[in-house]
Order: C-alpha cells, then structure tokens, then sequence
C-alpha cells in the first residue's frame, strides 16, 4: 500500500505528460497554443541567464514583501491582543478587509511610486498582510485560560506570558497564515508586474504571450509554480520541526 | 462571540465596536485628503470615489456584469465538478491513492499565475476567465470533500449496514451531511477567491470587465474611477462570501456552536 502511495500519482503525472509531448508531437494541438514539455524543458538549457534574471527580480520582490507583511502583520497582532476593545473592533474589519482585492490598488500604486520593484512589494505586504493579523490574533487567544493563571501566580511578567504561552499556542495558526501567503506571494507580485514593469517573471510572461513564445510563458509559470511550492514545503518542514508536540496527532489524522 | 443573533444586545455589541473603527478610519481618510497629506492621484478621497461611481454607474455595471458572469459561472462550474470528482474520489480507494496527493500540492500551485497559459490556449475573453475561476474553485472543493465524505463516524456506517441500506443511502444519509461543514468551507475559499481571480485574470485576458476597467483607468490616470471600480469589486466579493456564509448558517445549524467567533 506505501507503494501504490508514491508510485500512483507518479504514474499519474507521467501518464498526463507522456500525453502532452504525444498531442503536440503528432500536431493534435498547435505548438504556437501549447508548447510541448521537452521544448518547454529545454528552455532552461538554452536560455537559463533570462529565466535566472528575471525570476531573481520576482524572487526578491516576493520575499522582502512576504517577510515585511507577516512581521508587520505579527507584531500588531501582539499588540492588538492584549486590549479587547481594539480586538473586538479590529478582527472583524480584518477579517473582512481579507476579501477585499487588494491587488486591484496595484495600477495606482504603480503610478505612485513608478514601475520599480516597490509598488510589487508593497502589494505582497498588503495581501500577507491581513491573514498573519487575523490567524495571529486567533492564536494568541487560543491559549489556555488555566496556563495564564498559573503564570499570573508564579508573578511571571506581560513578555514571559507571551513568550511562554501565547506565541507557542499561536504558532499553528501563525503557520497556517505563513503557508497560505508563502503560496500568494509569489503570485502577487507576479500579478503587480502584470500591470507595468520592465523585468521580472510577469513581464516576461505578458512579453512572450505577445510573441506567441509560449514556451517562455510555461517556464515563467513553471518557476513561480516550483518556487511557491519549494517555499510551501519548507514551511511544512520548519511546522513540524517548530512544533514537535503536533506531530503524533497529525498522524492519526493522516 | 457567543450563539449570535439571540440577544439583540449581544449583536449590538459584535457590530458596533468594527463599525465604529471603519467609521474612524473613513473620517481620518476624508480629513487627510481635505488637507492634502494623500495626494489624490494615489488616493482620492471617499466623497470623490462616491461621486465617481454615480456618475459613472452605467460603464461599472456594464463591466460589473462581465465580471460577475465570469466569477459566479466559474464559480459554480467549478464547485459543481469538484463535488462530483471527490465522491467519485471518497468511493475508490485506489483513484484516491493517485489522484488525492496531486489534488493536494495544487493547493501549492497560484492559480491566478496559470492565466497566461489558459489565455494561450482558449484565446483572450470571457471563456479563458470562467475556466481559470473553476480551476481556482475546483481544487478546494475535491479536497475538502473528500475529506469530508470520509469524516462521518464510522459507528453510523455500521448501523446502517445492519439495516441492509444501500450505498446511495448511506452516501445521502451519512457522508454527504457529514461533508456538509467541509463543503461550506471550500465554498467560501472559492467565493472569497472568485472575483479576485476573475478581476486579475482580466488584466492580462480580456477587453472587457472591472479587472480591465481599472487597469484602463490607471493608464489615462483617471484614479477616481479605478478607485470605484476597486469599490464595486470589493463589494460583490462581500456579498458573495455573505450570501455563502448565511447559507451555511442555515442549512448546518447544528455546526453553528462548534464555529470559532
């Protein structure tokens, strides 16, 4: 059975591919419309220097932005906690700010603050932003009402709670919020570079879709697609060495 | 939050310290934009955004109607196929063995960076910005469903087995209300998801829709009507997540104490 569980979707996966590289070979799909994968794949012999570049400027704007908007997001979270009339009001408004579609500000930003690497990385703390705020705030409340009583009594001090039993019960949450903006943020600055800029993964994308390069198209996906997911499972990694107490139960879940 | 809406007052008290925070955050952007600290090509200010969209409401709902056509069809197209695949998933073992851990690191893949590549294949339009909103809808479902069909306690399954049920019973009887709460919760990923992803598919996909409309606006630097088409946007996706939200309130009501506030 551990078998079928490694060896079915690797069929799967290859099963689709072989079908891929057979409908473009024998000309059922126009190569102009999609690429086959070797093409695809041989982009990143031919042509690894603009892949490299661009997917650097992408990189950088994605993870300065990520890690801005969750520290910044973290830190009111602490401090919104600790008073619940702030909490009270400020969860609901962020819960609904998530759905609000921040990347839409993007053209403005752009026209603010010029077609550079700024407009993009304010975009990923903006859309980071809110989900670490809200899963944060959840978590620090999440904690055992009877360990801060215990606390209180030892006359431990405001940081010693919240080093030792707020941020620790937090942590779950907080990387439920890391996992799904490590995801978002990659994408996000993707989508800001849609809108006007002269580098990076989007533009490449918006330049080869022009020119009909549709291999270059599927190599830009396929590296915001690999790097978010690289991203993803080095947080699913860090979870479990992070919170080692999660891992039995996690187990019989699974 | 307790059991809302019982106690008029306990809803009086959930509602009235955001509203008075959104409230304080409005005046402080009007009072800004009065004295000039927001520039108002980056950011106008609300009474301008309002008369904005007045006067510009047939243009909004004609692009609006574009756009909520693609959400809600893409939307509905893709939670509909997403149910079907996860019971036909949660039924046999082996499709789940294969398929399950490919639907799972999809969760990875940014749905709204494979528009470029739908658009390659479709054409630009409508019909490339419907299926990348079922695409991003389709996924959360499969997962969360199978999941869910396969949650119910097993102690039911064997009650109904020595009342000799049938398989269509017992999926209608135990698994599907027992999926419910996992259906609800990919449905509002998916309804929170949707307009965004049809908005920002528009920018590189279609000539046509509010995604497209405030990239136009932005390029003739006509910033009070971007703004108002951000507004509309931002807007329909609440109304959507509520209406979502509302539905499930009411089809699971037996969920609505275990629901963290």
């Amino acid at each position: 059975m551990r078998l079928l569980r490694v060896l079915g979707p690797a069929a799967v996966f290859l099963a689709a591919l072989t079908i891929w590289q057979a409908a473009t070979a024998y000309g059922w799909v126009d190569r102009l419309v999609l690429p086959s994968p070797i093409s695809v794949a041989r982009l990143f012999w031919t042509d690894p220097g603009l892949l490299a570049f661009n997917a650097g400027v992408t990189a950088t704007e994605a993870i300065v932005g990520l890690v801005a908007g969750n520290v910044l997001g973290l830190l009111l979270a602490i401090l919104f906690v600790n008073s619940p009339i702030s909490r009270r009001s400020v969860l609901p408004v962020a819960t609904g700010a998530q759905s609000i579609p921040i990347a839409a500000v993007t053209p403005a930003l752009i026209i603010a603050f010029g077609n550079g690497m700024e407009p993009k990385i304010l975009v990923t703390i903006f859309l980071v932003f809110f989900p670490m705020l809200v899963n944060a705030m959840r978590g620090l409340r999440s904690a055992d009402a009877e360990v801060g009583e215990l606390m209180h009594n030892l006359s431990a001090s405001g940081f010693q709670r919240l080093w030792m039993v707020r941020l620790p019960a937090a942590l779950p949450f907080i990387f439920t919020a890391l996992k799904f903006s490590a995801c978002s943020s990659f994408v996000a600055a993707i989508v800001a570079e849609w809108v006007a800029s002269d580098r990076g993964l989007g533009h490449l994308i918006v330049l080869a879709s022009s020119q009909y390069r549709a291999d270059q198209v599927w190599a830009a996906v396929l590296i915001c697609t690999a790097s978010s997911m690289a991203l993803v499972g080095l947080l699913v990694l860090t979870e479990r060495r992070a919170m080692p107490w999660l891992r039995l139960s996690e187990r019989d879940l699974a | 939050m307790k059991v809302a809406g019982r106690d008029p007052r306990d809803m009086l008290a959930a509602i009235f310290p955001p509203a008075l925070l959104i409230a304080a955050l409005l005046a402080l952007w009007a009072w800004l934009s009065a004295r000039g600290s927001i520039p108002s090509y980056l950011l106008p200010s609300p009474a301008l955004i309002v008369t904005s969209m007045a006067a510009n409401g047939s243009v909004l709902l004609r692009h609006g109607l574009v756009t909520t056509s693609e959400a809600l069809g893409g939307f509905a197209l893709g939670a509909v196929l997403g149910l079907v695949a996860s019971i036909v998933l949660a039924s046999s073992r082996w499709l789940r063995e294969c398929f399950f851990p490919l639907a799972l690191a999809s969760q990875a893949v940014p749905i709204a960076a494979i528009t470029p590549l739908i658009v390659l294949l479709i054409g630009r339009g409508q019909p490339a910005i419907l299926t990348v909103v079922a695409i991003g809808a389709f996924f959360p479902m499969l997962i969360n469903v199978t999941r869910g069909l396969r949650a119910a306690d097993i102690d039911y399954h064997e009650l109904l087995h020595s009342l000799a049920a049938s398989r269509l019973q017992r999926l209608r009887m135990i698994e599907l209300p027992g999926a419910l709460p996992y259906f609800f919760a990919a449905l509002k990923i998916g309804a929170s998801l949707s307009f965004i992803t049809a908005m920002v598919g528009e920018w590189i996909g279609s000539n046509v829709g509010l995604g497209y409309l405030i990239v136009i606006s932005g390029q003739y630097f006509k910033i009070p009507m971007l703004w108002a088409a951000v507004v509309t946007t931002s807007a329909l996706t609440l109304i959507l997540v509520g209406v979502v939200t509302l539905a499930e309130r009411l089809s699971t009501p037996w969920a609505q104490a275990e629901t963290p506030p």
